[in-house]
């Protein structure tokens, strides 16, 4: 969760005002393009964590639209809302502009943007890089990454020493190569919405950043959806050796759900082996790629349910943070509280609200 | 030194601006500011005088005018006393038309109707509270408005016909003394209706409801001095016009190629 104040996560559950401050770095100018409604989104699990879809004024200003149509134009939003004479905007996403259109007839100028990992899964290791076993996964990521942005600040949780352990050899995308090190290390690596590198360990249900709540004396939630996806859901997790030089002693682990009780259960009717296939090159031993398999499955099997709720917003949730939330009672259901992993998001620019889609840590919410 | 003449009587009204050097130096920079909004025709520099046609000065209100030059900042203040509010048109000054408030020779106001103005704010009513939460973006949309108006003469009503017709947003200046709730500015005319009424006082009269939505300013360029008489005068012939003028555009605003 981005660091806000206290009054910034206060101000949310009352009457007030929200603000979005949208920029594009261009050769020789920033420019500061007026919104006119727009929409940030976040996804776990994907190579464009954070996204934007905006519709700025100036639809007839062929000038600008050309000024702000160049390759390699950095785009800034920063949202948040003000109370009294006080207002704290922070950012929501920083990244390059992917596509703008020139829109005559409405005066519009709709633009898609999205942070850093767009740029670098586009990137090809070409000729490949080839990083030292002595060289911490943390010390490896922070370089592929710098090799394209060289002042990328990173930081760090701490929670992966390991080293790569033998030479790798990466041949394919640079993006594609971070995150192989960084489920290898049992981390998610992403881009903060400052532009800045993150890497943390797998998030789990524990230690909510906030609380999300319906009537009470902290009313945000507006919607409450639940869905229960009943297909397609994985069992058994295959690591794979993954590195090139052969070097692994072990060719392949599969970790899958023995407990016969469990609803995934692949001798269970109808179920059957359903496995996701990981690589992991920097896993020398067999312990080390079962722990890898187990915690991927872990994370795989909290999908079994997702919440998606219509809050008001607090943009400075990140994907991955866990959140308290304290259910309304309905017709026959009591309240609930549950803590659970936020998984994605869409921030309304606009109109102060968001929804998020959470799920539990391992078993189900 | 800097003065400012009214032209009520003019067809279209207008106020010229002349400026003078002090020191008997020329001008090398100016910008000419209405009520602290740049004027969109720029008196040329170069000389030891400068003047400047405006179009769009407030009726029966005093306008201040501000010119920052290199040598230092002239205000002078002039009242337009035009007895009519006007319409005005965003590049075409000659299209401005002039309204009356009682039934005289021009055309007529017969009602400024309502006002309806939606909050942009958005609400939200979170699960379990009996109150909305409301989320401001910015402040409430001025409203937009219904006018009524009435024509008497076919050329009345070709003069609105004329200024609605190629859709630009239309300057409205209502006179001071009128004391209406009728805030001055640019508003797109977002629908109109122009009927004939079946009890017909005359042969041409037609009433026009026309409703309005306010816009900011449109991004245009006129050139004062380039008419259709100008055009005629500078000796080019129809033959030459795309030699000279690279666009309808340049022509317009009459910036040669050559």
């Amino acid at each position: 969760m981005w660091e806000v104040s206290q009054d910034f996560l206060e101000s949310i559950p009352v009457s007030g005002d929200i603000e979005t401050v949208v920029t594009v770095e261009v050769p020789g100018q920033t420019i500061v393009l007026d919104i006119v409604s727009g929409a940030v989104s976040g996804q776990s699990g994907s190579n464009v964590r954070r996204q934007a879809n905006l519709i700025v004024s100036g639809g007839d200003d062929k000038d600008l639209y050309e000024a702000v149509s160049q390759e390699g134009t950095e785009i800034a939003i920063k949202h948040g809302p003000s109370w009294g004479t006080q207002k704290e905007i922070i950012p929501v996403l920083t990244g390059f502009l992917s596509v703008n259109n020139l829109q005559r007839g409405d005066g519009s100028f709709p633009l898609t943007a999205a942070d850093y990992g767009a740029n670098l899964n586009d990137q090809a290791l070409k000729p490949s890089v080839t990083q030292s076993g002595s060289m911490t996964r943390s010390q490896a990521i922070f370089e592929l990454v710098a090799g394209s942005f060289p002042d990328m600040i990173f930081h760090d949780d701490g929670s992966d020493t390991g080293t790569l352990s033998t030479d790798q050899t990466w041949t394919g995308k640079r993006w594609e190569a971070v995150n192989t090190l960084a489920t290898d290390g049992m981390t998610d690596v992403f881009f903060l919405p400052d532009g800045s590198l993150q890497r943390r360990a797998y998030p789990v249900a524990a230690d909510p950043v906030w609380s999300v709540r319906a009537g009470g004396t902290s009313p945000v939630i507006l919607t409450e959806k639940r869905a229960r996806q009943l297909d397609s859901l994985f069992n058994a997790v295959q690591v794979l050796p993954g590195s090139a030089n052969g070097t692994q002693d072990w060719s392949s682990v599969l970790v899958q759900i023995t407990n016969p009780s469990s609803p995934r259960y692949p001798g269970r009717k109808g179920i059957g082996l359903r496995v996701k296939d990981i690589q992991a090159p920097t896993a020398m031993t067999v312990e080390e790629a079962m722990a890898l398999g187990a915690a991927k499955l872990d994370q795989l099997q909290g999908a079994s349910q997702t919440i998606n709720l219509g809050i008001l917003a607090n943009v400075a949730l990140e994907i991955g943070d866990a959140v308290e939330v304290y259910t309304s009672a309905w017709e026959g259901t009591p309240a609930e509280s549950l803590i659970a992993i936020v998984d994605a998001f869409n921030i309304d620019l606009m109109d102060g609200s968001m929804t998020v889609d959470l799920r539990s840590g391992s078993s189900g919410i | 030194m800097i003065t400012a003449t009214p032209f009520p009587m003019e067809t279209p009204p207008r106020v010229l601006i002349e400026l003078e050097s002090d020191t008997g130096e020329v001008f090398e920079s100016i910008r000419l500011y209405r009520d602290n909004q740049l004027v969109r025709t720029q008196p040329s520099t170069g000389g030891l005088t400068a003047s400047a046609v405006d179009y769009f000065m407030a009726v029966q209100k005093e306008t201040v005018y501000r010119a920052v030059t290199d040598q230092g900042v002239f205000t002078t203040t002039v009242l337009m006393a035009s007895p009519n509010a006007l319409l005005i048109h965003a590049s075409q000054p000659t299209f401005t038309v002039e309204v009356g408030k009682d039934r005289t020779s021009t055309t007529t106001f017969l009602a400024i109707g309502d006002v309806t103005s939606s909050s942009a704010a958005t609400l939200h009513r979170p699960i379990g509270s009996a109150v909305s939460i409301a989320k401001r973006s910015g402040p409430r949309p001025l409203g937009s408005r219904a006018v009524l108006l009435q024509t008497f003469t076919a050329d009345q009503a070709i003069a609105l016909d004329r200024i609605l017709a190629d859709d630009t947003p239309i300057l409205f200046r209502m006179p001071g003394s009128w004391q209406v709730r009728f805030t001055d500015g640019w508003y797109q005319v977002t629908g109109y209706n122009e009927a004939l009424p079946f009890d017909m006082p005359a042969e041409y009269y037609r009433e026009w409801s026309l409703t309005l939505e306010p816009v900011a300013e449109p991004k245009l360029i006129v050139n004062e001095i380039w008419s259709w008489e100008a055009l005629r005068d500078s000796g080019e012939t129809w033959e030459s016009l795309p030699l000279v003028w690279d666009t309808w555009v340049d022509l317009r605003i009459n910036n040669r190629s050559a």
